[in-house]
């Protein structure tokens, strides 16, 4: 998301630039130039790109069906019939990786939109009533805070049974702090500023400055927060699909392929490699992307 | 200091009983009849009813709670529907291995987190600064559970250095029992000396540029001191907090950690008992260690309060 927006802004910049009234380019623009004029930026856009298309057009790309099993091809290695190698039940390794970034891009998307959207209102709501309101989102927040992702999980998906949509909600709710007191503080900042006042003054209601005023000045901050949780998401889904609690077999996941690979690490070791590397090249991408965002905030 | 210390715990409580009711609530929410799911495939009606009995479960939700509390604080934990045993003793049973586990990455994470920190804060964007950084970005980025089945690949499948997993009796082989945590440990640490590495270089960042640090320089102090004394215990306090935080990745961590070596701790407890569908142990294991998280926090709040007058006096947030 964050990657489309940024790829198109650079022909805008030239003449906003020439011109260098403030208010031409709006923050969200100012911080995508400077992001691409960082090779860690750069990297990090690319492979978001790269790996979101192979998610996008799985069916086009992938050679072939990522559950269609080989007799007689089980667990053979690279070649030019099966690049990547096969599993143990005949199946191709490429084609279950390139499928399998459709669950990690299903899972971070949704868990992240989620968990921000619910976080972000929280803190609105928290920084803006203060009092009452204030004091229970933020004790909910203590709560939250007090159960590691992955523990959450467990105890989410124990009622729930394993499956991607109880994945993602314990991920989403893990998340929510996080942006809740993100906001909050934001929110704490900026109420007694002069332009909200003023937005007072003009009868403008709580809700409208909240959304209006307070909320674009918190963009590039949520951006960052926003591309670590995406990483941070990759990483707990595949470590839940590993432990056999998230994404469950046969639908290929890299943590799930990880998993059943760790039973042929003497006969078949390439079958390891793949997913892992997989899984790294995103949350490297994604942090990259969140070090240069954040970069882009105090150059 | 004192007033610091009994703000801090009496914060703690209601976070405490909040997560106790979140992991209480946990089992009720289990579709089908509680009592008939913890008796397990064994469970007679008479033992069916005796749970139910003691349970309290005919009684309304906040009734329950009470009761299971007051259970727990007994050290009840219930008996597991599959074997019929006590919990607390299941429990009890592999919780050395976690915390020794824990504790060998935790060592790990500071010795290795707060050097690579350190150095990369004296020499920033020297060749050293680059590595410690790739490094960080790495460990950071990469599963650690697939590090640990690489390293399972190589040093114990084709090398045979080390064993390939498990936790060997002390008693019996100390050479093995040492070699059976080099894995592991190294695996768990990984994420959090990255991440605890990058922290210090930044707090060390911002006091080298401070005013003392100068004067100190200025006078004529050795480097090392300089560093040492008057730079590196005035990063500490940040430090110490994000110490904390690390250990409540730790906690995550070492569920699939355990996993992935097949080391005989809760966290594969826990796992084993929801393939098992023996939803009581599930229940006491996240309790354990959500406690002993809520506790390392505490403890480092006030350790925090202890290492810096300006915590202890700030008001309450």
């Amino acid at each position: 998301m964050a990657a489309t927006r940024a790829l198109s802004v650079p022909e805008k910049t030239e003449d906003a630039s020439a011109a260098s009234a403030p208010g031409l380019q709006s923050p969200l623009q100012r911080a995508a130039i400077r992001v691409l004029h960082n090779p860690m930026g750069v990297f990090g856009t690319v492979v978001l790109a790269v790996l979101g298309a192979m998610a996008i057009f799985a069916p086009l790309i992938a050679p072939y069906d990522p559950l269609a099993q080989h007799a007689g091809s089980e667990l053979l290695p690279p070649s030019a019939q099966f690049w990547l190698g096969t599993d143990q039940f005949g199946r191709d390794e490429l084609s279950r990786i390139i499928y399998g970034a459709r669950v990690s891009f299903i899972v971070a998307v949704a868990a992240t939109s989620v968990g921000a959207i619910t976080g972000v209102l929280a803190g609105l709501l928290a920084g803006y009533a203060r009092g009452g309101v204030d004091s229970v989102v933020m004790r909910a927040c203590d709560v939250l805070f007090a159960f590691p992702a992955i523990l959450l999980g467990i105890g989410l998906i124990t009622v729930l049974g394993p499956s991607l949509y109880s994945t993602a909600l314990a991920l989403a709710i893990s998340q929510a702090p996080y942006y809740a007191r993100v906001m909050r503080g934001s929110v704490l900042t900026v109420r007694d500023q002069e332009f909200v006042v003023a937005a007072h003054s003009f009868g403008a209601g709580g809700a409208w400055i909240a959304l209006r005023h307070i909320l674009p000045n918190c963009t590039t901050a949520l951006l960052v927060q926003l591309s670590l949780s995406l990483g941070f998401s990759v990483l707990a889904e595949a470590g839940l699909s590993f432990i056999g609690l998230g994404v469950q077999p046969p639908a290929p996941s890299w943590g799930n392929m990880l998993s059943e690979s760790q039973r042929f690490v003497d006969t078949a070791p390439w079958l390891a490699l793949w997913p892992g590397l997989a899984i790294a090249l995103l949350v490297l991408g994604l942090n990259f992307l969140a070090d240069a965002i954040r970069d882009s905030l105090a150059p | 200091m004192l007033v610091f210390a009994v703000r801090r715990l009496l914060q703690a409580v209601p976070v405490l009983i909040l997560s106790s009711i979140a992991i209480f609530l946990l089992l009720r929410l289990i579709p089908g009849d509680l009592a008939v799911v913890l008796a397990g495939t064994k469970g007679s009606p008479e033992v069916i009813a005796a749970l139910r009995k003691d349970l309290g479960l005919d009684q309304p939700l906040p009734v329950q709670y009470v009761v299971w509390l007051a259970h727990i604080l007994k050290g009840d934990l219930g008996t597991s529907g599959l074997s019929g045993q006590p919990i607390a003793v299941l429990l009890f049973r592999v919780v050395p291995s976690s915390l020794e586990l824990a504790a060998a990455s935790m060592v790990l994470i500071v010795l290795v987190g707060m050097t690579t920190g350190i150095l990369a804060a004296l020499h920033p964007r020297g060749a050293m600064d680059w590595s410690i950084s790739g490094f960080n970005s790495l460990v950071i980025a990469v599963p650690n559970f697939w590090f640990g089945i690489l390293a399972i690949t190589l040093f114990s499948v084709t090398w045979q250095w080390l064993p390939p997993g498990g936790q060997a009796d002390f008693s019996r082989d100390p050479g093995l029992a040492i070699k059976s945590f080099i894995l592991p440990a190294i695996t768990l640490a990984l994420p959090g000396a990255g991440g605890l590495s990058r922290f210090v270089k930044g707090a060390m960042l911002d006091v080298l540029s401070s005013d003392h640090v100068r004067t100190a320089r200025a006078k004529g102090l050795p480097g090392r001191r300089v560093v040492l004394t008057h730079a590196l215990r005035n990063a500490l306090i940040p430090i110490i907090t994000i110490i904390g935080l690390q250990f409540g990745f730790l906690i995550g961590g070492v569920v699939i950690v355990e996993y992935t070596f097949g080391w005989p701790g809760v966290g594969r407890l826990i796992l084993a008992a929801i393939n098992n569908r023996d939803y009581a142990i599930v229940q006491a294991g996240l309790l354990f260690l959500i406690v002993v998280y809520l506790l390392v926090n505490l403890t480092v709040d006030l350790l925090c309060g202890i290492a810096d007058p300006r915590v202890r006096l700030s008001g309450s947030r």
